[in-house]
């Protein structure tokens, strides 16, 4: 009795600011975007490498394969990973791995061990790595890998296999320096071959771009102050004219 | 790293214009009331508070160290195994620390074994279904964990060689028992898991399999060198170098 007589004030109705009202709900939604996504790809397969790298994915089947080796490369599988799959909804992949096929191995059903220390890199030097690969990865109709300028794809690549003993540091330098030498330039080529001249139209362009853009000081500074460039376009004009 | 750094920049009057729509929505939502009873606005704050609080906690799972075995998977603090030797049993046994918790990336963690001896291990019959992955950040069971009755986890540490071993740290424990293993290879392990007498003949035997692959890795990691030195030394390689130090016609001429 004493106990709801201290509680009375607690039952008022009063006038609260809406803020307080819609602030929780914000902070909510905002934490279920960052964390639920995360949540959703911590209840999905789970793809581990050597390089201590912790990966989900939607499917552990590898989008490409190759059963037979050849110089210079050994056989290599093609894993899409990033994802989710949980209570009847997915994520599609975003990264890929390529390792060699004799460094991965399934635990249960729902763990791929990959017995490689994967080196992550940025998805566009895929193009250059494993083209055709990469092609695949970009237009699978489940994949969600973009070997784009801009995109948030990772490549995780490793031509090493630690559970047969193919891992030393020279090795790893090799690996490293097959990368530097041989990745961005040849994405870089491929590129130049599939868009053609609309390659180096669309450079001019960026370049353009590039040179013509704006800081938002002279943005919104120009309102009441020219800046140094408009100024001298202005006396340019001026020269024109005259 | 950027191969074709082509992306726009976001434009500075979106960004303008987004933060003058909050500063509007904040000056409204501030100004304006909304009657309502004081108990249902705790109701809604520690509902949502709550959910965040759980979705953030959950996700210190992905983070953290991992146990995995043939069915299940485990959070650990820092993958801690040990080898137990039973004198009654004349046996070795695996011993993993599980349950714990370490993402650093999200500020949490938890010992495997806490302030109050509470603590999960799993078990394994011989020290070798168990193998550490990525340096030790993910541990490997190689089997199905089956979860002891209490009283079986109770006889369990009370046996002498484990009161000895662990007695200090664990007074009670959640025990998961590991009786057989589907992802070992049948000549990699004893054909009777029960009757461990045999342990030290399996291990020679285990021993020369890994002493005679030896070699196969040998042969491998040699192949693997000339492979790299043939991409080095391929015609696309070759025609690059060419052109790079052969002088053009022109200059000869010159």
């Amino acid at each position: 009795m004493v106990g709801l007589i201290f509680l009375k004030p607690l039952f008022r109705v009063l006038p609260v600011p809406v803020v307080f009202v819609v602030l929780p709900f914000a902070v909510l939604g905002w934490s279920a975007i960052i964390y639920g996504a995360l949540y959703w790809r911590a209840k999905s397969f789970i793809v581990v490498t050597e390089s201590a790298v912790r990966q989900s994915a939607n499917l552990l089947t590898p989008l490409a394969e190759t059963d037979l080796g050849g110089d210079p490369f050994p056989p290599m599988t093609l894993q899409l990973v990033g994802g989710a799959a949980w209570k009847g909804a997915a994520i599609s992949d975003k990264d890929v791995l390529l390792v060699r096929k004799s460094a991965v191995e399934k635990l249960g059903k729902r763990v791929l061990l990959i017995y490689s220390p994967t080196q992550p890199l940025s998805g566009e030097l895929l193009i250059g790595l494993a083209p055709a690969e990469a092609d695949q990865a970009m237009r699978a109709s489940h994949s969600g890998f973009a070997a784009k300028p801009g995109s948030n794809s990772m490549l995780h690549f490793s031509l090493l296999d630690s559970l047969h003993g193919i891992d030393s540091q020279k090795l790893r330098a090799e690996q490293a320096f097959i990368v530097d030498k041989i990745a961005t330039t040849m994405a870089h080529t491929r590129r130049k071959v599939y868009e053609g001249t609309d390659y180096y139209i669309k450079k001019i362009r960026g370049y353009a771009s590039a040179v013509r853009r704006e800081t938002p000081r002279d943005k919104f500074g120009g309102f009441f102050k020219p800046s140094a460039d408009s100024e001298a376009g202005a006396a340019a004009d001026k020269e024109r004219v005259k | 790293m950027k191969l074709f750094d082509t992306k726009k920049p976001k434009t500075s009057v979106a960004v303008m214009l987004l933060l003058a729509i909050c500063v509007l929505i904040a000056v409204f939502t501030f100004s304006i009331s909304y009657p309502m009873n004081f108990m249902d606005l705790v109701v809604v704050w520690t509902f949502c508070i709550g959910a965040t609080g759980i979705a953030y906690m959950t996700t210190v799972k992905f983070h953290s160290p991992l146990c995995l075995t043939e069915t299940t998977q485990h959070t650990t603090f820092e993958g801690r195994t040990e080898v137990i030797h039973d004198k009654e049993w004349n046996a070795h046994l695996g011993v993993v620390f599980i349950e714990g918790y370490n993402a650093a990336k999200r500020v949490l963690s938890k010992e495997d074994i806490s302030t109050n001896n509470a603590t999960t291990m799993i078990i394994t019959p011989s020290p070798f279904l168990i193998e550490t992955f990525a340096n030790g950040r993910f541990i490997i069971v190689r089997g199905d964990p089956q979860l002891l009755s209490r009283s079986e986890a109770k006889a369990f540490l009370a046996r002498p060689s484990v009161k000895a071993a662990l007695g200090d740290e664990v007074s009670s424990a959640t025990i998961y028992w590991v009786f057989e293993s589907k992802s070992l290879h049948a000549d990699q392990m004893p054909a009777d898991v029960s009757t461990l007498g045999d342990l030290a003949s399996t291990l020679q035997q285990w021993h020369g399999e890994v002493a005679g692959s030896g070699e196969v890795f040998g042969e491998e990691f040699l192949r693997d060198i000339k492979s790299i030195r043939a991409f080095r030394d391929s015609p696309v390689e070759r025609m690059a170098r060419e052109k790079d130090y052969k002088p053009k016609e022109g200059e000869e001429d010159g």
